[in-house]
């Protein structure tokens, strides 16, 4: 058994968790919604890259720019357009983000057609650790995600912005009595969310290879499970989930192959059986 | 009240006498698509009524259709008693799996039964026997009742006729009996529920139990109708549509909402001619506009209409006293 192989491979798959949980986990802590179009935005992050560096040949970290920066003013948009309307209608706000799944997805498959396109690799070699056959890509697509990360969680915690965010995401109303502007703060989580998730899909394009209109789904389905286990609206929790899911996901493909995903199915359920609010996530309140 | 009765029988005559006046097997696909669609939502509503929105609805008749086939084939038994069966399948392991899943709150129910649609997919396709990448293939059709032999869209229309009258009926006879009284409070308010001495576990389960025993059976019927059973019938996309025909035909009426939801979004998209392709944009823009516009529905147009109407009467009203004051 290729351990070497296996633990690089837990890595990526961490990364890649990482970033689209904590997007989607940021945005349910701070503008209370579960957006379950995040998975979509992921897709169109990766069909950005898939446009500019393959189509166009543009350099690689443009297309990363450009991901970021057009899915998250696409999510600003959402949020503006449809979330803030629905400011504690909880129910109704569920009900509009499947609405936008079907939107996203169907209006990508009606854009770019249901058919795979494949984009190559933005770097290519392989190098020898330990044993295993790495390739460069996925080295530098960890550190990538890693740095992203660490870049996150410096925002959080150490910016004015940031710490807005905290407040709101503890109590909105006392947070909007300190004078924090509750709707400038929303749309911000919901940019930096669904920025997340655009420059996920951008930077793992190359590294699975193919795009496809629906591709958002499984992450969407992993990202859940990720944020029930890590505890709604908590990153650093979001990231730990990650790393476990990444794990488990790794090794228990190694020796059991697809029943992995109800391995994982199975670990959720007994996080929701015995810690609903799973490892770091406080009480999620619900407004009625 | 008069008008709406008047309405709803002239609609039932016609769906009975449809098949005489035109057979086109067309149609009657589309018609047998809306029908079950209703079922679908119907029993899907029913589950929401409790105060848990299911996105598994889709993967619960994917059991019964999929065990049914399996009944069928591999144990040669008669679609007759395959069809209960398979509906007493899905309705058990509903009770199984609600058993952990309805003690957790909406927002975590939601998301679970999220993932659950996807593992039920993904264990579909990865297991040979339940029918692999492919999907279980050369399912038969009903066995044969004297003449009725399946041979003919119109025999299919009235077996699924047949089964959402049932549908209807049982729904009624649940929602104006004192369980059904049980379970709206329940959906209104858990705790206030449980403070007068509900069991509200119980009867969560049991809603839940039944609203899956009737995805189930419409999922025998498919197979058996479709003669296949693949894992695309059953997936986490057909469990938004089940719930967009809901939604869209209103909330407020449990039986008439899902059954107008269903019939105008499809035959919507047969009349307009929307290609398959633009079907998920056009139903996701109905819905949100839905939602933003017409929360209760399209059911309640009549009777937002008549409010508007109302309103605008008054509104003359108090300009032509202006006028004379």
């Amino acid at each position: 058994m290729p351990v070497a192989q296996i633990i690089f491979n837990a890595l990526l798959l961490t990364m890649l968790y990482a970033l689209v949980s904590s997007g989607l986990t940021l945005v349910l802590g701070i503008a209370r919604i579960v957006n379950f179009a995040h998975g979509a935005l992921y897709m169109l992050g990766a069909y950005v890259a898939y446009y500019v560096f393959q189509e166009a040949g543009l350099p690689f970290p443009l297309a990363l720019a450009l991901s970021v920066l057009s899915v998250g003013l696409f999510g600003i948009l959402i949020d503006k357009l449809l979330f803030r309307r629905l400011a504690g209608q909880f129910f109704a706000a569920v009900i509009v983000s499947l609405g936008l799944v079907f939107f996203v997805e169907g209006g990508g498959a009606l854009i770019f057609s249901e058919q795979e396109r494949s984009i190559a690799p933005f770097v290519s070699g392989n190098v020898d650790i330990f044993g295993a056959t790495l390739s460069v890509e996925r080295i530098i697509v960890i550190f990538a995600g890693a740095f992203v990360m660490l870049a996150l969680f410096w925002f959080i915690n150490h910016t004015k912005q940031g710490a807005a965010m905290r407040a709101v995401a503890q109590d909105s109303e006392a947070a909007t009595l300190q004078g924090v502007n509750f709707n400038y703060t929303s749309a911000l989580a919901m940019g930096i969310g669904a920025g997340l998730a655009g420059f996920a899909g951008a930077l793992l394009a190359p590294v699975f290879g193919v795009v496809d209109p629906y591709m958002g789904q499984t992450i969407m389905f992993k990202a859940i499970l990720v944020i029930t286990v890590g505890g709604f609206g908590s990153v650093p929790g979001a990231f730990t989930a990650a790393l476990i899911i990444g794990f488990v996901e790794s090794f228990g493909f190694w020796y059991v192959e697809h029943w992995v995903t109800a391995m994982l199915f199975g670990l959720v359920i007994i996080v929701l059986l015995i810690r609903p609010r799973g490892i770091l996530g406080k009480e999620y309140i619900m407004r009625h | 009240m008069q008008r709406k009765l008047t309405f709803i029988i002239f609609c039932l005559i016609l769906l009975v006498l449809g098949p005489l006046l035109s057979n086109q097997p067309y149609w009657m696909h589309v018609v047998i698509i809306c029908i079950y669609s209703s079922i679908l939502a119907m029993s899907w509503l029913l589950i929401l009524k409790i105060g848990h929105l299911s996105l598994a609805h889709a993967a619960f008749m994917g059991v019964g259709g999929i065990a049914s086939a399996l009944i069928v084939t591999k144990a040669g038994i008669s679609f007759w008693l395959a069809l209960p069966l398979s509906g007493l399948i899905t309705a058990i392991i509903a009770l199984i799996l609600g058993f952990p899943l309805l003690r957790v709150k909406g927002i975590y129910f939601l998301i679970i039964t999220f993932a659950f649609n996807e593992l039920f997919v993904i264990i579909i396709r990865n297991w040979k026997f339940l029918g692999g990448y492919v999907g279980l293939i050369g399912v038969p059709r009903p066995n044969a009742i004297g003449a009725i032999d399946f041979s003919s869209k119109v025999h299919y229309y009235y077996l699924i006729l047949f089964l959402a009258a049932v549908t209807v009926i049982t729904l009624y006879r649940i929602y104006t009996s004192r369980i059904g009284r049980i379970f709206t409070s329940i959906g209104e308010d858990e705790d206030l529920a449980r403070s007068i001495g509900i069991d509200v576990i119980r009867y969560k389960l049991i809603a839940f139990s039944i609203g899956c025993f009737f995805a189930g059976i419409t999922g025998s019927f498919l197979v058996h109708y479709l003669n296949f059973a693949g894992a695309e019938l059953f997936t986490t996309w057909q469990s938004l549509y089940i719930q967009i025909y809901a939604i869209v035909g209103g909330m407020v009426s449990v039986i008439g909402g899902p059954i107008v939801g269903a019939f105008s979004l499809i035959l919507l998209t047969e009349f307009l001619d929307i290609p398959i392709k633009a079907q998920p944009l056009v139903y996701a823009a109905i819905l949100i506009l839905i939602i933003f516009f017409l929360r209760n529905g399209l059911i309640s147009l009549p009777q937002r209409i008549l409010a508007w109407r109302l309103r605008l009467l008054r509104l003359l009203e108090r300009n032509i006293k202006h006028e004379t004051a």
